[in-house]
Order: structure tokens, then sequence, then C-alpha cells
């Protein structure tokens, strides 16, 4: 019987694998990873009490007392450990699902593509889905933001999420972390569009910016969360407190797009917890926690 | 038995040869690209993931053309991008397919293949392939409008047969050829032929001394003089001190502020247009801008970043002045004492036959041949139904 060559070279293969898969089971025995359990973050955008939606109007936001209608709502989260009682950071490993969580980055998509949310998607994303080494969890946190090593590369071959057109900040070559965008009753658009600011050109001709002398990303940190009960709220109106809707800061963008010399960023970053202008970081006070959230907030 | 493995094997050796040969056409090396350059232009330098070939280049011109790339398919990149107008257009701002108003104008494609900084002010847009992002999903603002529509566009090109042959044939060895990425290429590619040195000052440089008028040539003389330094700003080959090509042992990249405002005496420029200082955030960057080739500047008006001055007479004055003074409005100021002017920007005194000669200078910079050069025109205007971008009225 004559062998095919072709059939010869792949009995050879199989025989040159053989001491590799003799090998492969006891370095496995040797070195298991103690196990692990899914985790589940659940968020949850709001307008002060009431659920977010695409068109919804919300009344007596900010210090104007706007009414406002959303028209977009999505950002990035990166960074994600989880709080042990004695004070240790345990990295959640995302699930790669091609779609919102690449690596360490995750998108939340708080909008459905309804009425004036036209420009978005259909699809939702309001969780963050990974595992961690089984064991007691007792707080959180994460970043709002994309890592700076990541937010600088060529935008037209990212993989999702970063492949969202809607997020990209192509003029300042990166993305967006935060867009809300919004329309006052009196016809006024207000967005928040975070992102680095300050980027400074690298000395190579091709390279992403060296450096941006405002990241803006944003450290979140909740000392008492359980994953498996609570929900972070993302809450628009309290991050537009202390803003007033119906003055936009002559010759600047609507709203806040980051500008170091935007007065309207002050109040919004000042409620980000980000230093802004000379203005130090404070505590953040856009997302918050709710005990058992998904009994009193549901999503619309 | 015999036989019919016989058969069989002729079919696989056949199959074989047509797959080596379709392997073959893949890889061998495509005709190497021709730049056909002007008289003394050196080779651009291009990004070594993105080489030239003819057919991205015919490909990037149907697209750089086509009013499916934005939104509401009204607009392409030549609404604003207008070959007759060097690929400028006539508007002080530039307005897009929604109809809002760039804080800056459209500027010229010409030689933008030598740029190694893209738009007025950007220090971290490098390239070509980059920079169309913007314009296709910029939201701040609108221009095509494509952000959140990206699988449209990309149905709208699959749909059309001549895309999916010309996607083919410029990147063929892909599965799934319309992809962003390959159209960015493509039109970068597109934008790289786009170049313009074949003006009377050209012809005269290179053995035809009567290409030039008499006072064109005295306008020369005064533009390369220390009287009035216009070409520490504007020199080289592209008038420009923003420049890089192959062979070069690095770019450079060069912002200025010419005085063009100065409210509140501390050097303000409107908020819309903080100039370098949006990248640095160091205040004296404010105001600071991109140099811009002058070829063709002729055809370009209204001149500066925001279109604020309407004729070349008038971009010659402000430099005359040393700066430009608003008396009154919001912006107004001494734009001659802006604290962080250029060296070069003192000031000088023209006589008016000198002012003429100034202008009669720029004028030859006009490269007639580029603005009729059939190889950038619209493609589509011969098809039915027709894609191409609206004329300019």
């Amino acid at each position: 019987m004559h062998h095919h060559p072709f059939a010869r070279r792949l009995a050879a293969g199989a025989l040159a694998l053989t001491p590799l898969l003799a090998v492969f089971p006891l370095t496995g025995a040797a070195r298991r990873e103690p196990p692990r359990q899914p985790i589940t973050i659940t968020f949850a955008a709001v307008v002060g009490e009431q659920p977010f939606a695409c068109g919804q109007r919300y009344a007596d936001i900010g210090t104007a007392k706007s009414s406002i209608t959303p028209s977009e709502f999505r950002m990035f989260i990166s960074d994600v450990r989880l709080l042990t009682a004695d004070g240790r950071a345990v990295p959640l490993a995302l699930e790669q699902d091609g779609m919102w969580q690449s690596d360490g980055l995750a998108m939340l998509d708080f909008e459905d593509g309804t009425g004036p949310c036209s420009n978005g998607t259909r699809e939702r994303r309001t969780t963050i889905v990974g595992d961690a080494p089984t064991g007691t969890y007792t707080g959180i946190t994460f970043s709002i933001g994309v890592p700076f090593e990541r937010n600088h590369r060529d935008l037209a071959t990212q993989p999702a999420p970063l492949s969202v057109t809607r997020m990209f900040w192509a003029w300042n070559s990166g993305h967006k972390f935060v867009r809300l965008d919004a329309r006052t009753e009196t016809g006024k658009n207000w967005v928040l569009h975070l992102g680095s600011t300050g980027c400074m050109p690298n000395e190579s001709a091709t390279a992403p910016p060296a450096q941006c002398a405002n990241g803006n990303r944003v450290t979140v940190r909740f000392d008492r969360f359980d994953a498996a009960r609570d929900v972070v709220l993302a809450d628009v109106a309290a991050l537009y407190a202390d803003s007033n809707l119906e003055e936009n800061q002559p010759r600047t963008a609507a709203g806040c797009m980051s500008g170091p010399t935007d007065g309207d960023c002050q109040a919004i970053f000042a409620k980000l917890g980000l230093p802004f202008n000379g203005t130090p970081a404070g505590p953040q006070r856009f997302l918050r926690v709710q005990a058992g959230g998904l009994r009193t907030v549901r999503t619309p | 038995m015999r036989p019919r493995t016989a058969v069989r094997g002729g079919i696989a050796a056949a199959l074989a040869l047509v797959i080596g040969f379709g392997l073959l056409g893949a890889a061998t090396p495509r005709a190497e690209w021709r730049w056909e350059l002007p008289p003394g232009f050196p080779v651009p330098r291009v990004p070594a993931d993105n080489p030239m070939t003819a057919e991205k280049v015919t490909l990037g011109r149907h697209l750089f053309y086509d009013t499916r790339l934005s939104g509401n398919q009204t607009f392409a990149c030549a609404s604003c991008h207008i070959q007759s107008r060097a690929f400028a257009d006539a508007k002080p701002r530039g307005v897009g397919s929604t109809g809002e108003v760039h804080p800056r104008g459209s500027m010229s494609l010409a030689n933008v293949a030598y740029s190694p900084a893209l738009t007025w002010v950007n220090p971290n847009m490098k390239s070509l392939e980059q920079q169309a992002l913007v314009p296709m999903f910029g939201e701040e603002p609108v221009e095509l409008g494509l952000a959140g529509k990206e699988q449209e566009l990309y149905a709208r090109l699959r749909a059309d047969a001549r895309y999916r042959a010309m996607f083919a044939s410029a990147f063929g060895a892909e599965p799934e050829p319309i992809t962003l990425q390959n159209i960015t290429r493509a039109i970068a590619s597109f934008q790289r032929t786009l170049i313009s040195g074949r003006s009377p000052y050209d012809r005269a440089a290179h053995g035809d001394p009567s290409a030039m008028s008499v006072e064109a040539k005295r306008g020369e003389q005064l533009f390369f003089s220390e009287r009035l330094e216009c070409f520490h700003c504007h020199g080289g080959f592209n008038f420009t001190g923003t420049v890089d090509h192959a062979g070069r042992a690095f770019a450079e990249v060069e912002f200025h502020n010419t005085g063009l405002y100065n409210i509140g005496g501390r050097g303000g420029f409107p908020k819309e247009n903080p100039g370098l200082m949006d990248f640095t955030q160091r205040p004296d960057d404010e105001g600071k801008m991109k140099a811009p080739t002058l070829r063709n500047v002729a055809l370009t008006a209204p001149y500066m970043h925001d279109g604020s001055i309407p004729t070349l007479e008038g971009v010659i004055e402000h430099y005359a002045a040393g700066g430009r003074t608003i008396s009154s409005g919001p912006h107004a100021g001494d734009g001659s004492r802006n604290p962080n002017k250029s060296e070069f920007i003192n000031g000088f005194e023209l006589t008016a036959r000198e002012r003429l000669d100034l202008v009669a200078f720029l004028h030859s910079l006009t490269d007639s041949s580029f603005l009729t050069d059939p190889r950038f025109s619209d493609p589509w205007l011969d098809t039915l139904p027709r894609r191409g971008a609206r004329r300019p009225r």
C-alpha cells in the first residue's frame, strides 16, 4: 500500500506532535488555575429617578430647570477590578464577544436607535460580562474611558467596540469616552463628548500622539458593591445639576466637548470628578450605586 | 478504475494549474506607479502600507466624487474640494452636507501629498488615510455626516457592481475588500495624485522666461525679499514651510500666528479657532495656524483660515500693516501687537505698483492645466444614474 505523499506528511506531523501532547497534561496539572466565577456588572442610565429613554422628555434639568430630550448615550468602560474586603483589587477578565467587549474594554450603549436616537443602533448594552477567581467581592473600581495605549490607534482598523464610528473622535485621533447628546425644549443642543485633549504630536511622522495633557479618564470606585444585587446608575440629572443648559458659552461647542477653554465644561467636569482648567479633581457624582437596583429601576 | 483515476488526476492537475495561475497573478507585483511629476518636484512620501497603484487611484477618484459617501447622499469630498478652485471652494468657511458651517475654510488639495500635517491646524493629523475619517465621521461639525452610518455606506457600495469590480481590482487579495480602511486608502491614493506644478512661475523657472509677465517677475523679487519676508513661511517648491517628501531626513511642520486678531490685547483669537493651542494648550500657541501652499492661491479666495479676508489685495494689506486691526465689535484688537505673532511679520511699505506686482506674482502660481486635468475630474459625469458631486454655481 502506497501512502499519498500528503498523507505521509500528515502522519509525520502527528508523530512529531506526540511528545508535546504527552507533556501538556502534566504542566496543566502542575499549575491548575484557581476556580473562577462568572460576574456580570449591571448598569442603568437614569435621569434623576426616571429610567433613560430615547426621545423621552425630562423636566427640571440643571440650574435653569430645563426640559431635555436625549438622542444619544454611550460610554466606554475599562480597567474593571473587583475589590475584596482585605483591600485587594482583582481584575475582572472580560468576555470577548467581538461586539461590546475586547481585551479590557467594554462599551455601554443606553440608546436603542428609536426616535431622535435614529443615528444609533437598535442593540443596547447595559452590562459588563466577565469572570474572576471565585471569592467574595465587596466593591468595584473601573475607569470611564479608553486606555491611552488603545485610544490613538488607526481608527479605520480597530476591532469592535472601538469600530463604532459614532464614538470616533477623529480630529483628535481618538475616541469619545462618553457621548450624551440632548436637546432642550427651547431648541438648544446640549451634548457631552468626553475625551482626551491637549494631545501632543509624537516626533515620529506616523506615530500617534505621544501624550495628552488632559487624559480625562474618570476613575470610579465604589467600596460597597455587590454585582449580584446592585446596579451602577449613570444619572444624567446629577451630571448636569450645576449646569445651565439654556446658556451655552458663546462660540464654544454646544454643551461640553471637553475643550479646556469651554466654560460649559467646568460644572460638568466637576460632577465627573475631573480636574478642569486649574480646578482640582473632586469626587465624581455622575455614577452611583443603587443597592438592589434592579428591583426599583426598570430599564425602559 | 485506472482510467477514472487518470481523469480525476487530470482535473486535479488542471485545477492546480488554475489555482497556481491565480496565485501567480495575485503575487505578481503590479506595475510600479509612475508619478509624472512636474520639473523640480520631489517624489512624495507614501505610507509603506498603502503603496500607490493605478487601481487604487481610480477607485479613490470615484469615491472622492461620489455623493453616496455622505449620510444624506447629497455631498461628496468634491463638494468642498472643487477642481476648478484648485480643490478648495469659494466659501469663507466650509459648509457640510447638513448645512452646518465649519469654523475654517476648505483647503486646497493641490500638492497635499507633500504635507506632513493636514488641515489648518492639527499636528497629530499626519496621513491622508487618517484625515479622511474626519470629514466622513466628524460631527463637530458634521461634514459628510456618516457617523453611525458606516454599514449603510458599505451596503451602498456593495450594491454597485462597478464598485465591486473596482475594490476587487484594487484590493483583490482580500475576501471582502469593501472596508473602511480600503475606502480611506483609495481616497488617499487619489489625493496624492493631485499634484500642481506647471504654472507660469514653474515654466519660467524651467526654461521659458516668457511664461511670466514683467510685473509677475518684479513681484517675485518682492516675494522673496527680506523686506517682505513672505518666503519664510511660504517657501520651497510648494510655497509652505510644512513639507515632506521621499528622500528627506525629516518632515517639517510649522504653525504661525500672523496677527490676524488680538482680542483683548492679550493675543486672543475667536474662540472657535484657537489654533495650535487647541492641541498644545500653551497660551502662546493661540492663533497659530499652518501656512497653506500658495500654489493656485488666486483661485482660493476668500483667504485665511476663517475666510475673513476677501481678496489677495486685502491679504497683502494685512501683512503690510504687520497685522490686522479690528476697531470694534467682539473681535476688536490690534493684531499687529499680538504677543504671539511670528517674528517675520513686522509690516512693510509698498508702492501702488509694487502691490500690483506682488498680486501678479501670486497669479503666476495658477496652474491652469491642473484645473482641467481629466485625470482629476468627476468620473461619474458620463454615467447614468449620475452620482457625482454637485457642480458649484
